[in-house]
């Protein structure tokens, strides 16, 4: 299959927004793609070279050696690629440009060989693949030869999209549903097999497996698909609600009651003698938990396997469950066998989705708890997660209180119906979050200024640990703290704050900022969070509203942070009087709820 | 399949140099020698490198092999080697054998790869102009061009050879000829080209297994640079010129 194909459409796609004709014109290129080649074409669409969770590595060819590899191929001088860069903020439309009066000349055209022919997408898919792979003291002169090669050879549209796709900038706008529904129309006729797409992928969550399936042995043969180890299914999720008897009223009155534990949550894949795990987000984390590879190995019987469970961190001395915050010292890649010492960590499962080449998915959550639990060695490691069932509001409370004391997050109530599968990828009522939070008086969030960071403790230092947030106090035009957020941050948003924290940082507090905590790292109060909070409660050592109050200032308890807020300057945020009317409001509430259970 | 040379740098030179136009190669071993190089991956330059079997000073061979090797590997095992080094390379059983003989005796095995498809080209092209300089003073010119720009034109003009290249700050221009002691010879009509310098840098650390260096261009064709090997073992490279 000619690349030309799909540069041609890649340039067609990019200029419509229009869903719908995004999806009708995706579906031409699958009708025009050799089944050969469709997975490829489909992680090319999605800019990248295979599934995040295969754990390859990316093209790691940074601008600037783009930048070089774009000269050599068109013998442009770099300052001149540079300059046309810098002009239209496009890498991949400045080659588009510089290709078509392209001067350089190929060392082919002496040999007598033809250097003419046209680029396929295997020949681009393997050459892109070759970049990714080649490693050594040489690797970036391999990398910069391999592309200059393939840019070459291209036409100057096919270029435009290759640079692009390196860039990690091919930005088509399209998503996993818009391929799902491309491929129901492409291979189905219509929208009408979307749904068998779409639970295909949520069992194997890797789209160029099922294109592929799809392609080669027809749409009828995703209805019998079944997860695959080595493949993450897509977490089946749970809803909300805050009042317990609704939660059982939902469920069918009867319930299996999990611990929700604050770790991370994690499948374990058993396939060929090998473990993977993989992350909630479907990344491949195996590297991060060799520990609990070793568990897996000795403690769950079984040649495949598919099981779901928590990973949580343990003290060493006295086996207490420990703050999720700390598995942040298994990010690193260096040092792993020493971080697992330091911070050890324990199993808890609370679901198995495949079995010995069973699909389990469809299997009641009665069934797949009977099976799980007969495939634990008894261990200290791994362990089914503590439960219980019940359709008694009062013992549900109860239980919820423990989970609370023992560190968990909180409970899970789940249905134990006949009906209760598996649903991968999607979140129902199957399952309900039965958290602490939600029990809490602090209804709503609040927006607050990170002035400065705490780092982690011991030599284990370097990245930071917590933030301490502050209150816009609107009187004074000051900011004073308010709470110390270290929870709720997804890796992502962690690798990001490393930045911002290294724009703003400063060795002083700011002038504007009033605190009794010195961090480790002040910070200039120019952004903005949205923090949820369990409660309001008076603390001595924030200093919010501390001038109202003999007692201390105010502060939010167990803080987690929901996202960024760009949107808001620093003024913006939630002002100290806003916290103050939110913590007698809380306070009344609780008069009021000691009134009632009086009654 | 065993040889040795007493000057270990010189070939781990030849394989590092290499590594830096491609992440594989073939090693041809036939009675008469070995063969390497081939096409770098951004079809610029050609490589084709022979060492004959007196170059060694054991050369062992029952039948003719095709050696497939990862170069990152070999450039990295070898890196080390020191002038006072010999080398033996040896074949068994799917691996490929260095033995560095020297102060201590160092011993790496690498795997071999399958190896490639061979079609040796060959360029047939007719050079206007030759010269011969040693290959320490082409080095020290192109290091000193390489920060003064990315395209280095080789004119020739009565015999003499100029080297220049076109930068931000301006043009900086070396003169070589036979009457200033900085040519060995040279001979041929007028010509001139542009090529890319980040090949010919590249090109110019062969310096240390060779010390003469025959340079031919002529005018939008192929740059050769043919640097002499003991025992009437070569480097070619070949690259393609720049079309300004």
């Amino acid at each position: 299959m000619e690349f030309k194909i799909i540069a041609d459409y890649f340039d067609k796609l990019e200029k419509i927004s229009s869903r719908i004709q995004l999806t009708s014109l995706l579906s031409e290129l699958f009708k025009e793609t050799d089944k050969e080649s469709i997975d490829k074409v489909v992680y090319l669409i999605q800019g990248k070279l295979w599934p995040d969770f295969s754990g390859m590595p990316e093209i790691g060819l940074g601008e600037k050696f783009l930048v070089k590899s774009i000269s050599l191929a068109t013998g442009k001088r770099e300052e001149e690629v540079d300059k046309l860069f810098k002009q239209i903020g496009d890498l991949g439309e400045a080659t588009f440009q510089l290709k078509q009066n392209e001067q350089g000349t190929s060392i082919l055209t002496f040999l007598g060989a033809s250097s003419a022919k046209t680029l396929t997408v295997d020949e681009t898919y393997t050459t892109l693949v070759k970049i990714a792979t080649t490693t050594g003291e040489n690797s970036r002169d391999i990398k910069i030869r391999l592309l200059v090669g393939l840019l070459k050879k291209a036409s100057p549209l096919e270029a435009k999209y290759i640079v692009r796709f390196i860039d990690g900038r091919l930005r088509l706008g399209i998503g996993d549903a818009t391929v799902m529904d491309a491929l129901a129309i492409a291979y189905g006729g219509d929208q009408s097999a979307r749904p068998i797409v779409e639970r295909a992928y949520n069992l194997r969550a890797d789209l160029g497996n099922i294109a592929k399936v799809i392609a080669s042995e027809g749409i009828g043969k995703i209805k019998e698909i079944k997860p695959l180890p080595g493949i993450p299914i897509r977490p089946m999720l749970a809803e909300r609600l805050s009042d317990p008897a609704e939660m059982l009223e939902k469920v069918g009155k009867n319930a299996l009651v999990d611990y929700k534990y604050d770790g991370e949550r994690g499948q374990i894949h058993k396939k060929d003698n090998n473990i993977y795990i993989y992350s909630r987000r479907l990344e491949n984390i195996t590297s991060q938990y060799p520990d609990v590879v070793e568990y897996a190995e000795k403690f769950i019987k079984g040649n495949e396997f598919i099981v779901e469970g928590e990973i949580v961190p343990i003290d060493p001395g006295s086996g207490e469950m420990r703050p999720f915050q700390e598995l942040m010292h298994r990010k690193r890649k260096s040092e792993i066998h020493e971080a697992i010492k330091e911070y050890p960590v324990n199993v808890f499962l609370f679901d198995i989705m495949y079995y010995e080449g069973e699909d389990l998915t469809v299997k009641s959550l009665q069934e797949r708890r009977n099976i799980l639990e007969s495939i634990i060695t008894n261990n200290e490691k791994i362990h089914i997660a503590t439960h219980i069932q019940t359709d008694n509001v009062e013992k549900l409370k109860e239980f919820f209180y423990q989970a609370i004391s023992d560190g968990a997050e909180g409970v899970m109530v789940k249905s134990i119906a006949p009906d209760s599968i598996y649903q991968a990828g999607s979140r129902g009522w199957l399952w309900i979050k039965f958290k602490r939070d939600y029990q809490s008086e602090m209804a709503d969030t609040v927006d607050l200024v990170p002035v400065g960071v705490f780092y982690g403790k011991g030599k284990r230092g370097g990245k930071f640990s917590s933030i301490l947030m502050a209150a816009y106090n609107p009187d004074k035009d000051v900011f004073e703290t308010v709470s110390k957020v270290a929870s709720g941050f997804s890796d992502e948003e962690l690798d990001d704050l490393q930045k911002k924290v290294a724009e703003l940082r400063r060795s002083e507090p700011h002038p504007r900022v009033v605190s009794t905590m010195i961090p480790d790292v002040w910070l200039t109060p120019s952004l903005v969070a949205e923090i949820i909070g369990a409660e309001i409660t008076i603390s001595p050592q924030h200093t919010c509203c501390k001038d109202q109050n003999p007692m201390g200032g105010l502060s939010i308890r167990f803080p987690r942070f929901i996202r960024w807020r760009p949107d808001k300057a620093p003024e913006d945020a939630t002002t100290t009087k806003e916290i103050m009317e939110m913590y007698k409001l809380q306070l009344k509430k609780i008069e009021e709820k000691t009134t009632d259970e009086n009654l | 399949m065993k040889f040795k040379v007493i000057d270990a740098k010189a070939l781990s030179t030849i394989f590092d140099v290499l590594s830096e136009f491609m992440d594989t190669v073939t090693i041809i071993v036939t009675k008469e020698g070995i063969k390497m190089g081939g096409i770098d991956p951004s079809r610029v330059a050609f490589i084709d490198i022979f060492l004959p079997s007196k170059y060694f000073e054991e050369f062992e061979l029952t039948s003719d092999e095709y050696l497939g090797i990862k170069l990152s590997d070999v450039s990295a095992v070898l890196s080390r080697t020191t002038k006072e080094d010999s080398l033996i390379v040896e074949t068994n059983e799917g691996k490929i054998n260095f033995t560095l003989q020297g102060e201590f005796e160092r011993s790496f095995s690498l795997p071999l790869i399958n190896p490639e498809e061979q079609k040796s080209p060959t360029l047939n092209l007719q050079f206007p102009f030759k010269a011969r300089i040693l290959t320490s003073a082409f080095s020290d010119v192109m290091s000193i061009m390489e920060d003064m720009g990315e395209a280095v034109t080789f004119t020739s003009e009565g015999g003499k050879l100029y080297i220049s290249v076109e930068g931000d700050m301006g043009t900086s221009k070396v003169e070589l000829s036979t009457e200033s002691g900085n040519l060995v010879d040279s001979q041929g009509s007028d010509a001139s080209s542009t090529y890319s310098i980040y090949y010919i840098t590249k090109i110019s650390k062969m310096k240390s297994s060779s010390d003469i260096l025959e340079v031919s261009f002529g005018s939008q064709i192929p740059i050769k640079l043919h640097y002499e090997l003991p025992q009437e073992g070569y480097g070619d490279f070949y690259v393609a010129p720049r079309v300004e």
